[in-house]
């Protein structure tokens, strides 16, 4: 197991699938998907499961995946620094 | 982690300073010894407090690398200086408590603290409680009055409801507006009511009600005593009124041990008929001959069974829910803790040897009360007599 700063060193990527497509993205990268797609991320379904929050047609996730699937799949407080 | 005390250490101190070892371990990757019972809730399939409270962080174990890298707080997490005011605080505001449950210590009620010094269990009460003196009390809610982003206090005591400063903390809340923001969760022992206190909770716009039982059965008068079901009974309803006229989220909050993990259905079954959720704690570890694994396994596989029977009833297909307080799955939440009590009674070694003890120790207290565990538990007759009852 990595410690802390080995993880840190580490480019780790999001698993993007897109219709049976893969691509591979950034953690942090803000990500855009067309609602009527059927897309997985890291194998959590994102689509057709979260259609109800597209706006036009299209899925933009405008935060870190996993602040955003964090909020939008009812875990809580997502406490943050001040 | 030292033991220090809030007469000599202010609590932002003790959070930034004083915790820094516990954060730089953690960051080392290292396995604590003050986190062994949640590792051993882990081995049981059980969501430990580790788990919930790293998920308040945005960190979940099971995708553990990238949400940590994902987390807010990770920059935080890497920087060397920790300046940061605690959100979210456990409050243990000592052992005034009109209960003397029969797995707990003095620490934890003054009742089972003074009962055991007169039968010579202890030789010295426990230290006064820090709520005892005014100054510390002032000196905490100053604290929290300079913590703007609070989110969640939990009060514990002892029972919170007759201390008198759980009444004088929410008070302060209040006039420092932070009932506008900061949920409040406390657990009472459902013998207990103060409608000044009700009168104060309801004033906040969160509140997270705990209750501690460990059974519907009579044996709850014998393991919580001096309990009675009907009283229990007759508060719960008083809660449950209260809490659904103010929409405050309800849990059960047990403490299985080998006398109560018999009949420990009859609270999973009354939660599942009332929407109330379960959070069972950590695995009872001390005292050890309290361990639900004291009961020899013949004897637990036949509770497994009961337990399998239940759950396999509800027909339910339950996925991991680490967020315990989510109202819209409490029912998977009440299969998913029960799960973990399946999961720990086939599985914990067999702890029977601890059977004498636990009857010498049974045997002492009974003199004190004047009541017998047969009465309530007549199935164990033959298993207590022949460990020395």
């Amino acid at each position: 197991m990595k410690n802390f700063s080995e993880l840190l060193a580490t480019d780790l990527k999001l698993d993007v699938v897109i219709n049976g497509t893969a691509r591979s993205a950034g953690l942090h990268e803000l990500l855009s998907f067309d609602a009527e797609d059927t897309v997985t991320v890291d194998s959590i379904e994102i689509l057709p499961k979260y259609r109800h929050l597209a706006s036009n047609g299209v899925l933009d996730i405008n935060e870190p995946f996993y602040c955003w699937h964090h909020r939008i799949s009812a875990q809580g407080w997502l406490l943050v620094p001040y | 982690m030292s033991q220090v005390n809030i007469k000599d250490v202010d609590p932002v101190d003790f959070f930034q300073q004083h915790m820094n070892d516990i954060r730089s371990g953690m960051i080392d990757g290292k396995s604590l010894d003050d986190c062994k019972n949640c590792y051993q809730m882990e081995q049981h399939n059980k969501v430990s407090g580790r788990q919930k409270q790293l998920l308040k962080v945005g960190v979940r174990l099971e995708q553990f690398e990238k949400t940590l890298a994902s987390s807010p707080w990770v920059d935080t997490f890497r920087s060397k200086q920790f300046t940061q005011l605690p959100q979210d605080w456990q409050i243990d505001l000592g052992n005034y408590c009109n209960s003397a449950c029969i797995f707990c210590h003095p620490g934890a009620s003054s009742r089972l603290a003074a009962e055991w010094k007169r039968i010579g269990f202890i030789d010295q009460m426990p230290l006064e409680n820090w709520t005892d003196s005014p100054e510390l009390v002032d000196k905490f809610i100053a604290t929290l009055e300079q913590s703007k982003h609070i989110q969640y206090l939990h009060f514990i005591g002892g029972e919170t409801l007759i201390t008198p400063a759980f009444r004088t903390i929410l008070k302060a809340l209040i006039s420092a507006g932070l009932n506008q923001t900061a949920t409040i969760g406390f657990t009472t022992n459902l013998i207990t009511w103060n409608q000044e206190v009700v009168d104060l909770l309801t004033q906040f716009s969160s509140v997270n009600l705990g209750m501690s039982i460990e059974s519907f059965d009579s044996i709850n008068d014998y393991v919580r005593w001096p309990a009675t079901l009907s009283k229990v009974h007759e508060t719960l309803d008083q809660w449950l009124h209260l809490a659904k006229t103010h929409d405050w989220l309800m849990q059960f909050r047990t403490t299985p041990t080998i006398l109560t993990i018999d009949s420990l259905l009859s609270v999973y079954q009354y939660a599942w008929d009332h929407d109330i959720a379960i959070e069972s704690c950590n695995f009872l570890d001390r005292p050890e001959v309290m361990r639900p694994s004291v009961m020899p396994m013949d004897d637990r596989l036949l509770i497994v069974n009961r337990m399998t029977a239940w759950i396999a009833d509800r027909d339910l297909n339950v996925q991991t829910i680490i967020n315990t307080r989510d109202p819209n799955v409490v029912k998977q939440q009440i299969v998913q803790d029960l799960q973990s009590y399946v999961h720990y009674l086939k599985h914990e070694p067999d702890e029977s040897f601890r059977l004498p003890e636990l009857m010498t120790y049974l045997k002492r207290i009974e003199s004190s009360r004047g009541n017998s565990v047969l009465t309530y538990l007549p199935q164990y007759e033959e298993l207590f007599r022949t460990a020395g009852y």
